[in-house]
């Protein structure tokens, strides 16, 4: 039996030790250098994983969008195979914003949910992608499949500015923009407060780039057609085409 | 519930999060 190793790629496992160090940064950062909040005490140490979380998801989804798009232009199933990955880590990566987001709810605010404008939209989109990647297995035709999961990739992308806007746009109790859009006159964030932020921005990001990498050669392996035995040696088989029989 | 009950169980579930995104990213094709 001849076993044939694939190495993987230089830039995917640059990206998974990359993720692994800002990981640990982030840890430290996160729970022992940085500062306890005056007002909200520990809880807001989920700050530097419950906003990189939603972070690199919005990201996710921005992949879902250009790769949806770049599949309708080149009708190339690769495009497809990246706005399904992207999908897939962006759900994961909104469920888990929601989960932070109940935990550090319940430790400042009192309750695990609140019918908050943020926390509603957020949700919107958590099963807006759900149902992407569910219209993904509505076909067995892999363009069939990919043409409308791209119409609702683009489609559902409409919510992310709306969940970001969110605690602009409406009176709500989830706190508005600590960096990004951040009001003027509202305080500054502590410069090791700010630094824990980005350390979890920078895991997160390249984590997410890691897993998607991971993903997408997995996916790229299962539409490949499986190479015989016979193919790795001996004289080349050569297979006529049906009706080239004479 | 305490703030350090909070960010410890938020820490946990995402450190499980990302295991099982590494673990199910890396899994063979079985099919």
């Amino acid at each position: 039996v001849q076993v044939v190793r694939v190495g993987v790629p230089a830039l995917e496992r640059w990206l998974g030790w990359a993720a692994g160090a800002a990981a640990v940064l982030l840890a430290v950062l996160g729970l022992v250098v940085a500062p306890t909040d005056a007002v909200q005490g520990p809880a807001q140490r989920l700050m530097y994983v419950h906003v990189p979380a939603a972070w690199a998801a919005y990201l996710a989804f921005v992949v879902v969008l250009v790769s949806s798009v770049a599949y309708l232009v080149r009708r190339d199933l690769r495009w497809d195979r990246r706005a399904q990955a992207a999908a897939e880590v962006g759900v994961a990566l909104t469920a888990l914003t929601l989960v932070l987001g109940a935990l550090w709810g319940r430790a400042v605010w009192g309750t695990w949910w609140t019918w908050d404008a943020r926390v509603v939209t957020t949700s919107v989109l958590l099963l807006l992608y759900t149902g992407y990647l569910a219209v993904r297995g509505l076909s067995d035709d892999d363009h069939t499949s990919a043409r409308r999961s791209a119409v609702v990739g683009i489609v559902a992308f409409v919510d992310v500015p709306v969940v970001h806007f969110s605690v602009l746009w409406w009176r709500t109790l989830h706190q508005p923009p600590t960096v990004l859009g951040a009001e003027a006159g509202s305080p500054p964030l502590d410069a090791q407060m700010g630094l824990a932020l980005a350390a979890g921005v920078l895991a997160f990001t390249l984590g997410a780039g890691w897993v998607l990498a991971r993903r997408l050669r997995q996916l790229s392996a299962a539409a490949q057609p499986a190479v015989p035995p016979a193919a790795t040696s001996g004289p080349p088989i050569v297979v006529a085409p049906r009706g080239s029989a004479r | 519930m305490s703030g350090w009950t909070a960010v410890v169980l938020g820490y946990a579930v995402t450190v499980a999060l990302w295991a099982g995104l590494a673990w199910w990213s890396g899994r063979r094709s079985s099919g």
